[in-house]
């Protein structure tokens, strides 16, 4: 048996064989693989998507283990390689296409082609504005997030419905920054939120 | 005249632009996304567009981290 079947027979104790083909047959892009993205593909292949497109132009860092799904011995790789690798290891049967390109206004529709869902994982403000115009009111869902940092109440962070193809998880103002970092639990409940978003949208429950 | 700020009631001057009634609002244009009327408004836009009595604007503001 290999793993890709060890995943999937575990998969359909929850869900029914034409529930998980829904879910196989979903296209997703993963915009960014840090705190967000990273937390995001995990709970995706967990779910049981296999098609995945994943682009971040960053290298894994010390500063990331506190909150990203990356381990030490990966400092220095490309995200979208370790990434690949330790999604590889849940599901080695991933049809997983990775991007080590900035993402742009130009690239972005080039890059994310045949996404049903598109999932904003940036870091920077501008970023996000940026692929939010892009996908704004296309046929793609889109699920942005903004609003994660530090350790209020993370109950604080909910799920916004802009427009029916339109989503944004968080609390709308907790900026990182000095006093207020990203930290593992509330990046995670974000990532989450998004990737819940994504899953019931696949079951044609959203 | 009247017109909907995120869904609230508000009252601008007549033939304001929407660039200069966003920038009133004290939101951070190199971070926001504008709905008008269900449609979005791209920046380059903005300044152009007058705003109409009853208009619906929608703000989305994002603050970094992720």
């Amino acid at each position: 048996m290999t793993q890709q079947n060890i995943l999937r027979t575990g998969l359909l104790r929850y869900f029914t064989e034409v529930q998980l083909e829904r879910i196989e047959s979903c296209r997703i892009g993963i915009a960014g693989a840090g705190g967000l993205g990273s937390n995001c593909a995990v709970n995706l292949v967990r779910s049981g998507f296999r098609q995945l497109i994943i682009a971040d132009y960053d290298r894994v860092e010390a500063t990331n283990l506190n909150r990203q799904f990356f381990f030490p011995d990966q400092v220095g790789q490309l995200k979208v390689e370790a990434l690949r690798a330790n999604l590889s290891k849940l599901n080695p049967e991933l049809e997983l296409q990775t991007f080590s390109e900035r993402i742009t206004a130009e690239n972005a529709r080039r890059i994310f082609d045949g996404c049903q869902v598109i999932i904003e994982a940036f870091d920077q403000p501008e970023e996000k504005r940026m692929l939010t115009e892009c996908f704004y009111r296309s046929e793609v869902l889109l699920v942005a997030a903004s609003g994660l940092a530090g350790w209020q109440n993370a109950d604080l962070l909910v799920t916004r419905r802009i427009h029916p193809r339109f989503y944004v998880v968080g609390d709308a103002e907790s900026e990182v920054s000095t006093g207020s970092p990203p930290c593992a639990p509330r990046v995670a409940v974000a990532a989450a939120k998004q990737s819940n978003l994504v899953l019931a949208y696949a079951l044609g429950e959203l | 005249m009247d017109i909907y700020f995120n869904d609230e009631p508000a009252v601008v001057a007549d033939g304001i632009s929407l660039y200069d009634f966003l920038i009133s609002t004290g939101v951070n244009p190199e971070r926001t996304v504008i709905e008008l009327n269900d449609e979005l408004v791209e920046r380059a836009a903005w300044k152009e567009t007058l705003l109409a009595e009853n208009d619906r604007v929608l703000a989305v503001t994002f603050v970094g981290g992720g």
